[in-house]
């Protein structure tokens, strides 16, 4: 069982890859194409710090904002998470999934400081308010092995 | 039966259900300060359910001139919120319209703007209008008018911030009056360059990002009135534990510039310059992106030790099987820190107990990132908070900072 677990989760993993998107935007998901296509549209300086696990794409967006996205081993974008005084443009960061936060707006729990999205592909997490704003996306499924949401940072 | 309740300002759902939200009447004033302040500087507060049916929302009545002129418009319902500057007020409740004039740029185009939030944003043009609140004025202010049918075109860099809010219902409130502690929304960052998803100079052709002057910027208007213009004070009596259906208190202007809005507690909380923060140090944890915020309709934290609400009426709420009571130490940035007690009850039964309630001093729920107490509402009640505006000087310091 544990073994059958174990290959779902790759094989969710695989699909996760073969469906990522190749448009012009849409990061989380996509592959290490889409940091690029964010850094120019974001008009954003890149900075790449190299982990065990992952490695981090540092954004810095004129305002001030810094976009971070996380690539594994598998080449696939599995989280981007965002901090500072403006948001990004999240059409462009979250991709496919960005109706998914369309579709919290406005569900009972979320307000105009917190919007939560948990369902089993994707995790989305925003939080803040004028001048100081932060939030978290992720694939659960593309996750690298013992990486946890909280390191995301 | 179907129970309305917005525990956020947002559910276009709910507005077919407005007339069981709307409930009404009933509930005691409650304790607090007695008497609430009175006099030229003061502005009638109140929590009921307002034009959307949201909980925990305080309210107050702000009047809208041409300006230099009498050709005035009162608007009722519009939140008090000291998380946020400027005020905002929805296009469609200032009837008949009034002709305000635009803020231009250099070019003399109109210019609009996306004002942001966490579940997405409001988009409206920014306007020139005398505002009036008690007895207080601030002349000439630049103000949005959010979901002004002329700027119906939602750039796409305000889009991808999210569904827009737009309308009453989808704000929670007829605007958004924001006294928090920045005299401007934005601030310095959006003078030098444009920043997308915040100002926008709209020629015929279209609107496009661009910079914005800080006097042009939405403008919190506290500090353009001509006396009581270093902070205010927002006084909300206290809640019965079950909850209330309306709560009164009272928006005072200026700190210690009155005798009704003297500042004798210890409690003043120096907060981060750039983002308005301050550490909350709750079960042996700091959280150093704490803020204290009318705008938020409970406490927002997070703690493992209490159960999330299982169902869908109260999704991402804490609903402990019975009251807890907690304390959270918040501290000034200057060193000084203050112990805060308050109580997390099921929040379930809150909402459901009693249908016209709306007012409850014991909400809480999750936040979704750590590393912030977001001192919400609930904190409010019972309280007189002072938000003192950067650069305002009082008598227990220079702005900001947050006392109670």
């Amino acid at each position: 069982m544990r073994n059958l677990a174990k290959s779902s989760a790759a094989l969710v993993a695989l699909l996760v890859i073969a469906c990522a998107p190749r448009a012009a935007h849409a990061a989380l998901g996509a592959d290490a194409g889409s940091v690029d296509q964010d850094r120019a549209h974001f008009k954003a300086a890149l900075r790449t710090q190299v982990l065990a696990a992952y490695t981090v794409h540092a954004l810095d967006l004129p305002g001030g904002t810094v976009v971070r996205e996380f690539i594994g081993a598998s080449g696939v974008v599995f989280a981007v998470s965002w901090s500072g005084p403006f948001r990004p443009d999240l059409r462009q960061t979250l991709g496919v999934y960005f109706d998914r936060f369309r579709a919290a707006t406005g569900q009972p729990g979320a307000t105009h400081r917190r919007l939560q999205v948990a369902e089993r592909d994707v995790v989305i997490a925003s939080h803040g308010r004028l001048r100081a704003f932060e939030g978290l996306a992720y694939l659960p499924a593309a996750m690298p092995a013992g990486v946890t949401p909280a390191q995301l940072r | 039966m179907h129970r309305c309740r917005k525990l956020q300002i947002a559910a276009a759902a709910c507005a077919l259900f407005l007339a069981a939200c709307g409930g009404g009447g009933g509930g005691s004033l409650g304790g607090g300060p007695t008497p609430l302040p009175t006099g030229t500087n003061v502005a009638p507060l109140t929590v009921d359910s307002g034009p959307a049916g949201t909980v925990n929302t305080p309210f107050v009545s702000v009047t809208l001139c041409a300006p230099g002129t009498t050709d005035c418009r009162t608007i009722d319902h519009v939140l008090v919120d000291t998380g946020s500057s400027g005020l905002r007020i929805i296009a469609s409740v200032i009837s008949p319209a009034l002709a305000l004039p635009a803020v231009t740029d250099g070019s003399a185009n109109p210019m609009s703007e996306c004002m942001q939030f966490a579940d997405g944003q409001s988009y409206g043009s920014m306007l020139i209008a005398d505002v009036k609140i008690a007895e207080e004025v601030a002349s000439a202010l630049p103000v949005q008018l959010i979901g002004d049918p002329a700027f119906a075109t939602i750039p796409a860099d305000c889009a991808g911030l999210g569904p827009p809010e737009n309308t009453v219902q989808t704000l929670g409130a007829n605007g958004v009056l924001g006294i928090g502690i920045f005299r401007e929304d934005c601030g310095p960052a959006c003078v030098g360059s444009a920043v997308p998803g915040t100002y926008y100079s709209c020629p015929a052709s279209g609107c496009v990002g661009a910079a914005m002057p800080l006097a042009q910027q939405a403008q919190n208007p506290v500090p353009h009135f001509a006396v009581n213009n270093n902070g205010s004070v927002v006084v909300l009596r206290t809640v019965d534990p079950a909850g209330a259906a309306v709560v009164a208190g009272a928006l005072v202007f200026g700190i210690d510039t009155a005798d009704n809005n003297r500042l004798t507690s210890g409690n003043v909380i120096h907060v981060n310059a750039a983002t308005g923060a301050f550490p909350t140090l709750y079960r042996g944890q700091t959280l150093p992106a704490s803020f204290m915020d009318s705008g938020s309709t409970g406490l927002y934290f997070n703690d493992s030790a209490l159960t999330v609400c299982g169902g869908s009426i109260a999704p991402d709420f804490y609903c402990p099987a019975s009251l807890q009571s907690l304390s959270a130490t918040i501290q000034s940035v200057t060193g000084t820190s203050s112990n805060v007690s308050f109580n997390v009850a099921n929040a379930e039964t809150l909402l459901t107990n009693n249908v016209t309630f709306v007012a409850f001093s014991s909400l809480a729920g999750t936040t979704p990132i750590g590393g912030s107490f977001d001192w919400g509402l609930p904190f409010f009640y019972g309280r007189s908070v002072y938000v003192a505006i950067e650069g305002q000087n009082t008598s227990s310091g220079m702005g900001p900072y947050f006392a109670f």
